[in-house]
């Protein structure tokens, strides 16, 4: 296995664990929940007494006393995306930009290992760190159906969850173009922060504002959004696109690194 | 004819408005010992960052054995240990677990190398990085860049925290590394070990290069501390006046000063007065290198 690639999926054990527990625990709170909300019979009056924009930002209400409508208007909307995010920015700062700051990228490029490769090898194994994050998130949810008795498709969970591993390599790709950019973590954590702070609040809010329809495109979350599956499976074209936008973002981290002055 | 192990050409590095280095020529041969140094400031980490392609000329070209430093950067940094000024580890890591990495980095090869080494020099490989001292974290340092017995060691102030007995023990290892054909540069403040070890000098100022001595050579050209006791009031004017004289200090009968070059015309002056004391030092390479190229330091 690489030098580069297993040391830097060795150093984020730790986070791995924390963010996957830490997500899978509310997780598992979530599913507990979710028959209390079912069986509040008058909930979905309720939700459709609200103002039609109201109604479009919590989505269809009838989706709600279903689990997958619940998971994804719960789980998959926001909560997911946004801690997922701040993991991996908080990852991708601290692999190119963050060793810049404390100094020991010299030492490692000063070995025999081209630049691109400490890119891709660092890159790589922060995506296995998310799909491990996820798995926790997937296990959470199954062991919950279980403990809640809840009658749950337990291969749309796992699917749904790991719907998210793309979404966090884009985000990932797009904070380690910033971290090749930039000498120090705070300000590659400042504009992961702000793409993902951009990005929900587009989402939650094109449902309600036409004026800002066109530009959904440009929100990393409108993919991902658009493969979660609710009925009839994955969306394998967006969840290629993304694949294929995280891709772009690496070679384009990479280059910039290959060209990249260290100055000390 | 062998290309020797590194070579400059006019190179130049700015940041900016400020100058790294400027047309800097150097060469090194290949087998030797060449100190590089100078005050802060001066270029010596830049031309070292530029040998190892950590950051790229302005103008001119940088060679190792022969070839280009960017182009040919993976292909050189194989045959190259370096132990950075400002060497900064894996925290997390104990000492085992860095040079494992340091070995997985150079193709899996070196740790029984590490092994020996760390033993010789007494490194604490089983605690992390972290809770060591400088002097433990500058001996995985030094480790990880001997493992490999590279044909080139680039060892930017390698003795920084060493107590003497082990700057003693890295002395060996660097004649040793000659012994066996290796070319070492040296980067170092501390100017008695490039005294002791080094075979030639370059002397970097204001980011360029202002001499290339042999170090065996560099006291013969070189500057001596005299001190003076009159009977009498020391003639300040009549010293002043002799040639190479620099300096000078009087206080009351006693004449403190600096001789450049040949000492006869200071003698010839002192044999006209009567003279109770005198004393003439030695120079270190320390106080030839400040007295040929100033002491100010231009960073």
């Amino acid at each position: 296995m690489p030098s580069v690639f297993r040391k830097t999926l060795r150093d984020l054990r730790g986070q791995v664990f924390g963010w996957g527990l830490g997500l899978a625990v509310p997780s598992v709170a979530m599913i507990l929940f979710f028959p209390y909300v079912r069986d509040l019979s008058e909930l979905e009056d309720l939700l459709r007494a609200l103002p039609p924009a109201i109604q479009q930002m919590v989505g269809d209400p009838a989706a709600l006393t279903g689990l997958e409508g619940f998971l994804r208007l719960k789980l998959y909307s926001s909560v997911l995306p946004l801690f997922l995010g701040a993991f991996v920015v908080m990852a991708a700062a601290s692999a190119i930009a963050g060793e810049r700051e404390r100094g020991t990228i010299d030492l490692l490029l000063a070995q025999p290992v081209r630049r691109w490769r400490v890119v891709v090898e660092k890159f790589a194994a922060l995506s296995v760190a998310v799909a491990v994050v996820c798995a926790f998130v997937a296990g959470g949810l199954v062991v919950g159906a279980s403990l809640a008795d809840v009658e749950a498709d337990r291969g749309w969970i796992v699917l749904a969850t790991f719907n998210a591993v793309p979404l966090g390599m884009v985000l990932g790709g797009i904070a380690f173009v910033a971290s090749c950019c930039l000498s120090r973590a705070r300000p590659v954590l400042v504009i992961g922060g702000v793409v993902i702070a951009w990005s929900l609040l587009l989402e939650t809010l094109v449902p309600m504002v036409d004026t800002l329809r066109p530009w959904r495109p440009l929100s990393p979350l409108y993919p991902y959004a658009e493969s979660l599956p609710l009925a009839g499976g994955v969306q394998p074209g967006y969840v290629v696109l993304q694949l294929a936008f995280a891709a772009v973002l690496v070679a384009a981290a990479a280059w910039i690194f290959e060209r990249k002055d260290l100055v000390s | 004819m062998t290309s020797p192990a590194i070579a400059t050409m006019d190179l130049t590095k700015s940041y900016g408005p400020r100058r790294g280095v400027v047309e800097l020529n150097l060469e090194v041969r290949e087998g030797e010992v060449f100190g590089f140094l100078g005050p802060n400031g001066a270029g010596k980490t830049t031309t070292i960052r530029t040998l190892l392609d950590l950051v790229r000329p302005t103008a001119g070209r940088a060679e190792i054995f022969g070839r280009d430093c960017h182009r040919d950067g993976l292909a050189i940094r194989r045959d190259v240990g370096y132990l950075p000024g400002e060497l900064s580890l894996y925290d997390n890591q104990t000492g085992a677990h860095f040079l494992r990495y340091i070995a997985g980095l150079r193709g899996g090869r070196g740790m029984p190398r590490a092994r020996e080494l760390s033993e010789r020099l007494g490194a604490d490989l089983t605690r992390p990085v972290r809770a060591l001292s400088h002097g433990n974290r500058q001996k995985l340092g030094l480790v990880q860049a001997f493992m490999g017995d590279p044909r080139l060691l680039i060892l930017d102030e390698p003795s920084t925290g060493l107590d003497p007995l082990m700057q003693r023990e890295l002395h060996r290892w660097i004649a040793e590394a000659r012994e066996r054909g290796a070319t070492v540069f040296l980067s170092s403040h501390a100017l008695a070990e490039v005294e002791r070890v080094c075979d030639r000098v370059g002397i970097v100022r204001g980011g360029r290069l202002v001499a290339v001595e042999a170090v065996a050579e560099l006291p013969s050209r070189s500057v001596r501390r005299v001190e003076a006791t009159f009977r009498g009031p020391a003639p300040a004017e009549a010293l002043e006046r002799v040639d190479g004289v620099s300096g000078l200090r009087v206080e009351g009968d006693v004449a403190r000063l600096v001789v450049r070059g040949s000492l006869d015309p200071l003698l010839k002056l002192l044999a006209r007065y009567e003279v109770v004391d005198l004393t003439s030092r030695e120079p270190g390479l320390e106080e030839t290198f400040l007295a040929l190229y100033g002491e100010d330091d231009d960073a």
